[in-house]
């Protein structure tokens, strides 16, 4: 069975009543482990896309179905709760909860699953040395670089162990040595975990590391292609 | 977690909490502040005209107020006064005679009330003594002394040891009268009666009257002065044939000023409220302006409406709370050193004695004030945080979290 399947998606948006057509007619699957790169220009509805399939934003027209389930007729709050079991997310930034440290920021997730308490420390433990914070454990987003932000968030991303993580532009502020590493971490989560990324990017080097790239232009896939 | 979220968002902004956690400290002091001014205002007033003047209950026979005249007496009234005495919530009672009628001095004459006490049990029911301010209270040996008002000494151009006659119509329609010698001056903060009322010893009065056993006013003080509606009424069923009021019935008047104090200081307590409550929905609206990102990122990875809401209401609340202690604290501090030294009104204090109040208010506060303003702070918090929290849950995560 496919991870996700997204059918005949369109989005379109009305910005002063005039529509603007940010994706149209995609149709998608995805299946366990994948390792994909959502690439395109600027305004080409790689976000739109994306919040689709998580939820965050309902398609126009179209359907998206997670591991059989269709989640375009969820309400707004069953959508909230279906996130918090079955996605990950890693954003471009604003990612984690300035007053919690990289602990509770990775255990947050887990304490909102209602996980015992036992499981969520081991767990927090495991993800935050893989991700190689294990010295950054008690300290607050402020005092962490970009790079480390996003390791952590992706850390978190992983502790709810969903089915899969979107990740929108997750390299975008970071320089090429942080997005290497960040790139390597997901790439190892991804093998170890068999945890299914998809993620957005403009930046050719993260495109390299993907083991499928799905090329968006004006909101229509124009390519989709397996590499490596 | 969500408390600890919170707690820390709290002193995220330091000076925007703080600012609240003065505002809710200002509030909740000038609140208790201005009642327990009121209250001390209250007591003082509750303490001159009604402890010291009234009483708690008098007793008169139905037809007495009407009229005034001598001839409605109590009757039994020895009875009556034991009944009272074995009655356990009254503290002293006391007999009295009332006559309406005349104070000469040589030089000019005034229309008084001449009551007649007797000073030893009077002593216990209003504590009239403490009013003399010159000369001596009845002290037994002194036949027909009479205690005149400093207002009514000026008056009839007289002063301590002056002989005055006091005339007034005796129960068969006579008139009787007797010369008196003033004994003490007193001065209560009710300029308007002391003018107008002159106080001798029963025995005197009764004596000028030819007969020893009529009484007029049987006047009592409980030893808890809130108890008063009950006990009122208990005695007024006990004696169905005499007239029995409390100081309300008495005093509608101090009634009045009492409900309109109570009303003016809910309306101030009102206002307090509304605009702490301004302050509280102002702020963390702002907060949760500012924070549009991380709600929209919270309520991404999973975080649910309640627990949006709950997290924005325990911010709004615990904020409110911090203020809470201090705010207590510092009226705690306030109302009692206030309490103890006074706040001198002696700028207003000629237009206050008018009304029967003296010119030194100690602030008072009934424990349970302190409670009930907490309440009140809380429901306020309560109330103000509402509407951030439901604009927390109104963002679109999507359009949240690409908010620049
Ligand atoms: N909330 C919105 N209201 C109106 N139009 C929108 C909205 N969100 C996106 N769009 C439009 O939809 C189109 C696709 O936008 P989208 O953000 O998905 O592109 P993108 O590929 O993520 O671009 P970028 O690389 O700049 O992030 C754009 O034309 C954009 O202007
Ligand atoms: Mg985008």
């Amino acid at each position: 069975m496919n991870v996700i399947d997204i059918n005949n998606v369109s989005k379109v948006y009305h910005d002063n009543a005039i529509p603007v057509p940010a994706v149209t007619d995609v149709t998608l699957h995805f299946t366990e482990g994948e390792f994909a790169a959502l690439v395109g220009p600027s305004g080409s509805g790689k976000t739109t896309l994306l919040n689709i399939i998580g939820g965050l934003d309902k398609p126009t027209k179209g359907e998206v179905i997670i591991e059989g389930q269709n989640v375009t007729s969820l309400s707004d709050s069953k959508m909230i709760d279906f996130r918090l079991q079955n996605i990950g997310f890693v954003f471009q930034a604003y990612n984690l909860i300035p007053v919690l440290t990289a602990r509770e920021n990775v255990e947050f997730i887990m304490l909102l699953q209602k996980r015992p308490k036992a499981e969520r420390e081991k767990r927090v433990a495991e993800l935050l040395k893989e991700v190689g914070l294990q010295d950054k454990m008690d300290t607050r987003p402020n005092e962490m670089s970009g790079g480390q932000q996003q390791r952590v968030a992706v850390a978190r991303a992983l502790a709810s162990k969903p089915k899969f993580i979107l990740a929108d532009e997750p390299t975008a502020n970071l320089d090429s040595k942080s997005a290497a590493n960040l790139l390597d971490i997901m790439s190892e989560m991804n093998k170890n975990e068999n945890i299914t990324f998809i993620f957005s990017t403009h930046d050719s080097r993260v495109i390299e590391r993907a083991h499928r790239v799905i090329t968006l232009t004006d909101g229509v896939v124009s390519s989709d292609v397996l590499q490596k | 977690m969500l408390l600890k979220i919170a707690w820390r968002n709290i002193w995220r902004k330091r000076n925007r909490s703080l600012i609240i956690i003065f505002a809710v400290t200002l509030g909740i002091w000038a609140g208790l502040f201005i009642c327990s001014f009121m209250g001390g205002f209250i007591n003082e007033m509750m303490d001159e005209s009604i402890n010291h003047t009234f009483s708690h209950i008098q007793i008169h026979n139905p037809a007495f107020k009407g009229n005034n005249e001598i001839q409605y007496t109590i009757r039994e009234p020895q009875k009556v006064l034991a009944a009272i005495e074995s009655n356990p919530d009254v503290k002293a009672v006391t007999l009295r005679n009332v006559a309406f009628g005349m104070t000469a001095s040589p030089s000019t004459a005034s229309g008084t009330k001449i009551i007649g006490i007797n000073p030893v049990v009077e002593r216990k029911v209003t504590g009239f003594n403490i009013f003399v301010k010159q000369g001596t209270y009845f002290d037994g040996k002194t036949k027909n002394g009479v205690l005149v008002g400093q207002k009514l000494v000026d008056k009839l151009h007289i002063k301590m040891h002056s002989k005055i006659v006091l005339t007034f119509a005796g129960g068969d329609g006579n008139i009787v009268s007797g010369a008196f010698r003033v004994i003490g001056i007193y001065k209560t903060s009710n300029a308007q009666s002391d003018l107008a009322t002159v106080f001798v010893n029963s025995d005197d009065f009764n004596a000028v009257l030819g007969n020893d056993t009529t009484f007029h006013e049987i006047a009592m003080v409980l030893k808890d002065a809130d108890k008063v509606d009950t006990v009122n009424a208990a005695i007024k069923k006990q004696f169905p044939t005499l007239k029995v009021e409390s100081w309300k019935e008495l005093s509608p008047e101090t009634v009045t000023l009492n409900d309109y104090i109570a009303f003016i200081l809910w309306i101030l307590m009102g206002v307090f409220m509304l605009g702490l409550g301004f302050a509280i929905v102002n702020t963390m609206l702002m907060a949760v302006m500012e924070r549009t990102r991380e709600l929209g990122m919270l309520m991404a990875i999973g975080l649910n409406k309640s627990r949006t809401f709950g997290m924005i209401m325990i911010e709004t609340i615990s904020l409110t709370f911090v203020g809470c202690p201090f705010g207590i604290g510092l009226s705690y501090l306030t109302v009692t050193y206030f309490g103890k030294h006074g706040i001198s009104l002696a700028a207003f204090a000629k237009g206050m004695e008018n009304f029967g109040m003296s010119s030194m208010v100690y602030p008072f506060l009934r424990e349970n004030v302190y409670w009930e303003i907490a309440i009140m702070v809380f429901c306020t918090a309560l109330l103000a945080a509402v509407y951030p929290s439901i604009r927390a849950i109104r963002l679109k995560p999507a359009e949240a979290i690409h908010k620049i």
